[in-house]
């Protein structure tokens, strides 16, 4: 696939770079921060477009507002943000675009993982960290994910972080019948509607979080 | 022409303070008031310059004091004259006589010199000359030739004695004059003016039929008046005369008084002068024809009290601020009337101890003397106060709303700060403003609450600064923290994500395949590089959380999706400054974490609202409570964090739950 990286730290940025070239794919422009950002993607589309949240010139959410106006002019290309901390204010509702990730830095160091979920958001998939989805989950510890088991706390974290029931399947190392199972209940648990979408099923599951989160 | 001579001060004030330093030798009351009318000044206590000007007015004692050349001719005139005079009169009349004579026209020819020469448009210095003058040449020169003439046969001996005997024709209306004109040298009206042409026409008539008929013959050594004119129906005259003399003296009386009620500030105090001198003249001088044959030393108490009129004229014109007019009346007075008091209970004693014991005994006197000096503290205080009452009534009333304030000051219902407004009100008014001394004795009472006031003024400023660095330095502190931060994620965390990526990339060069166990050491680098990432985050967090950068709202839930209880936020979306989102924050933080540490809550409530300027946090649990603000440091140090910025914190833990709740003023 093509690639745009969009990181201000020079080392970093070559790191990027050679991490997807090693394996394989293009990576078409690098950019220091995010002016012109934009331009460039628009009139040259990639893939997927990897990008850091705090960039010149003020360090705060350059990244988070050129991932926005990427996904509204272009809903096709895959977004990816990274960000040092979890921080969601700026880039959690940007999850049900579909085509969009949200990851800490540091998960670029699983290379493996960090390369499937970046073709899963180029795909069109989304992918939440899981330190995020962790946290969510955490906080609704009274709601009504009590009346989950601890297996099926496991399938909707996943869910959160955005991978699909074989992805799911893989990493909890069961089969694909089972996952779909383990799904049903959660969804029927939580009274959350069952959608073949992946996005749309991950953006109602963190909704139902973060509002059990907020809510008490 | 004038001469210049220095005075040196009689008042420990010296132009040296002025200056704006204290003399180290001088610790009069005068200087030390001085610097702390100064001081006060300098610190802005004392807004209004009037009562320190007026004050000032004591410094007038280091002015300069001209000497006329013209009047000083006219004193050298009346000191040789005076010394002929003398020469020429020893032992011919009473010695008493001559030194009287000599002391009186010496003293009025010397307060003549100072009034003329500082006050040359004022005629009362050169009316005092022309009375020195006169009275020395045709007075006493002219009855020392004549005494000396008679006795040695000299020519025209009996001139001299004429001429010392109608003297007083050449004084009586400079004398009505002078009364006239004191203290500014104008007559009160031209009405007034009358006094004058009554004492004229005494002159003419009284003085001509007394120089010119019998009635002067007791004057004359012969006992026979050379110069009676036969003709002129002297008795009429003088009996005309002494009608009007009486009409002029009883004007020129009345003048004084007319002036004394009319008569405000400078002026008032200066006719005081004066009048308590013809006060003390009229009392004394009754006694003189009782005493002056038993007791001739007494005579010289008649000299003194007749000098007592020119002097006070003096001193009055030139020097009314020097001393204190009216303490000078109420002491006179008191002392007059403890000396009566002390007489009666000497009498009494003397006349009821020689009743018992015998007339003659020693032991009445002593027991009439003990009993006097034992009388004497306690009248004279008590005689005081009641005069002070009575006669000073603003001195007793000034310095009593001084003492008042003092009490006040004392029992805390008065503030140091007021006593501005009081010096100023109390030494502002018109009875006290042109009272030098009396001013001075306000301001030494008030100077305590002076100094008070200035020390507090002092302490606030200091305070207010230390205050405002603080707050500056919570801000650097959070600026720092904020810095620290940035640098924690952007410098090494990302650094360390590079290194990351550069192992992989080794790791992708070296090919897994071929180098296993190379390939398993780097997997376990990465893996330690992301432990410390993860150590870095949390360390930044603990410093400064990020999430603030989108304000106190989303901070406040993030905070809540770590606590390990369930915790219900309320927070405002609403921004504020940096530095009261990060107090705000922690407070939140720290109210929190003791929830969790020491409450055991089953939830906490987690508010944050702007109400009226004022970011208000509030942290409520449903724990055991007892939380203070010593147990910890953890919320004391918020206390002075919010107390920096202006805010407080406040602790409300029963035995149902515990509330804390912290007031950060905020601008927006």
């Amino acid at each position: 696939m093509r690639v745009v990286v969009a990181e201000d730290q020079t080392l970093l940025r070559e790191g990027l770079a050679r991490l997807f070239e090693d394996a394989g794919h293009e990576v078409a422009a690098t950019f220091a921060d995010a002016s012109g950002l934009v331009e460039a993607v628009t009139a040259d589309p990639p893939d997927l477009v990897v990008v850091d949240i705090r960039m010149p010139p003020t360090f705060t959410t350059e990244g988070a507002q050129a991932a926005r106006e990427l996904k509204e002019r272009l809903p096709s290309v895959g977004v990816l943000v990274l960000s040092q901390h979890i921080e969601t204010t700026h880039t959690a509702d940007l999850v049900g675009y579909g085509g969009f990730g949200y990851l800490l830095k540091d998960r670029v160091l699983e290379v493996g993982e960090f390369l499937a979920t970046a073709e899963r958001v180029a795909r069109g998939g989304s992918a939440l960290d899981p330190k995020v989805v962790a946290r969510l989950v955490r906080a609704d510890r009274d709601g009504p994910l009590e009346r989950l088991s601890d297996r099926e706390r496991d399938v909707l974290a996943l869910m959160a972080e955005g991978l699909t029931n074989s992805a799911i399947a893989n990493r909890l190392v069961v089969s694909d019948r089972t996952v779909e199972a383990h799904v049903r209940h959660v969804l029927a648990k939580l009274d959350i509607p069952d959608s073949d979408d992946t996005n749309r099923r991950v953006l109602a599951v963190l909704t139902h979080l973060r509002a059990a989160a907020q809510g008490g | 022409m004038s001469l210049l001579w220095d005075v040196p001060a009689g008042v420990p004030v010296s132009s040296t303070v002025r200056n704006g330093y204290r003399p180290a030798h001088r610790h009069g009351r005068g200087s030390s008031l001085r610097a702390t009318t100064d001081a006060a000044k300098r610190n802005g206590t004392i807004a209004d310059d009037r009562w320190v000007r007026d004050n000032q007015g004591v410094n007038e004692v280091t002015q300069r004091v001209r000497l006329s050349r013209c009047a000083l001719a006219c004193l050298a005139l009346i000191v040789v004259g005076q010394a002929l005079a003398v020469a020429l009169s020893w032992r011919l009349e009473p010695w008493t006589d001559t030194v009287l004579y000599a002391a009186y026209s010496l003293v009025l020819g010397g307060a003549g010199v100072l009034v003329a020469s500082n006050h040359p448009r004022n005629p009362i210095g050169w009316l005092m000359l022309w009375l020195a003058v006169s009275n020395t040449l045709f007075g006493d020169l002219a009855q020392g030739y004549g005494l000396q003439a008679i006795e040695r046969g000299w020519p025209a001996g009996t001139l001299g004695e004429w001429m010392n005997t109608s003297v007083v024709a050449l004084q009586i209306v400079p004398l009505l004059a002078m009364w006239l004109l004191f203290p500014t040298g104008r007559l009160l009206g031209r009405r007034w003016g009358g006094v004058l042409v009554a004492g004229g026409l005494a002159t003419v008539l009284a003085v001509g039929g007394y120089v010119f008929g019998d009635r002067a013959a007791g004057d004359f050594v012969g006992g026979v008046n050379p110069y009676v004119v036969e003709s002129l129906p002297d008795d009429a005259m003088w009996l005309i005369g002494n009608v009007f003399l009486v009409v002029a003296l009883v004007g020129s009386v009345t003048a004084l008084f007319v002036r004394l009620r009319r008569a405000a500030g400078v002026e008032r105090q200066q006719l005081k002068w004066f009048a308590l001198s013809v006060a003390i003249a009229v009392l004394v001088l009754p006694f003189g024809p009782f005493l002056w044959d038993r007791y001739p030393v007494l005579r010289a108490m008649t000299a003194v009290v007749l000098l007592l009129p020119p002097i006070a004229m003096c001193v009055a014109i030139l020097r009314y601020r020097l001393y204190d007019i009216d303490r000078i009346i109420s002491r006179t007075i008191s002392y007059g009337v403890v000396s009566a008091v002390l007489a009666v209970v000497y009498v009494a004693t003397v006349v009821v101890l020689g009743a018992l014991v015998g007339r003659s005994s020693a032991w009445a006197t002593a027991g009439a003397t003990l009993a006097a000096a034992l009388a004497f503290r306690p009248s004279r205080a008590r005689v005081q106060t009641w005069v002070d009452r009575r006669f000073d009534r603003v001195r007793y009333d000034a310095l009593a709303r001084i003492d008042a304030f003092i009490d006040d000051l004392r029992a805390g219902r008065a503030e140091p700060e007021q006593v501005d407004a009081l010096v100023r009100d109390v030494t502002g008014d018109a009875a006290v403003a042109p009272r030098g001394a009396l001013v001075g004795e306000v301001t030494a009472k008030a100077a305590l609450a002076v100094e008070i006031a200035g020390l507090r003024r002092e302490l606030r400023q200091r305070l207010a600064e230390v205050e405002a660095s603080r707050a500056r330095l919570v801000v650097v502190a959070d600026e720092e923290r904020r810095r620290l931060e940035r640098d924690l994620h952007d410098g090494a965390q990302q650094r360390l994500v590079s290194i990351g990526l550069a192992l992989r990339h080794a790791q992708h060069q070296l090919g897994a395949e071929i180098a296993p166990d190379a390939s398993r050491t780097l997997d376990g680098a990465v893996a330690e590089i992301a432990v410390a990432i993860d150590e870095l985050r949390e360390l930044a967090h603990g410093v400064r959380p990020a999430s603030l950068d989108a304000g106190l709202g989303p901070a406040l839930h993030e905070l809540a999706r770590r606590a390990p209880l369930p915790v219900v936020v309320d927070a405002t979306g609403q921004r504020f400054t940096f530095d009261a989102e990060a107090a705000a924050y922690f407070v939140a933080c720290e109210a929190l974490t003791n929830a969790v540490k020491h409450s055991q809550a089953s939830e906490v409530w987690l508010g944050a609202c702007a109400r009226e300027g004022t970011l208000i946090v509030r942290v409520a649990d449903d724990g055991i409570g007892g939380a203070t603000q010593s147990r910890g440091s953890g919320l004391r140090g918020l206390a002075d964090r919010l107390g920096a910025l202006g805010g407080s914190l406040t602790i409300d833990s029963g035995h149902r739950g515990t509330t804390i709740t912290a007031s950060i003023p905020c601008a927006s």
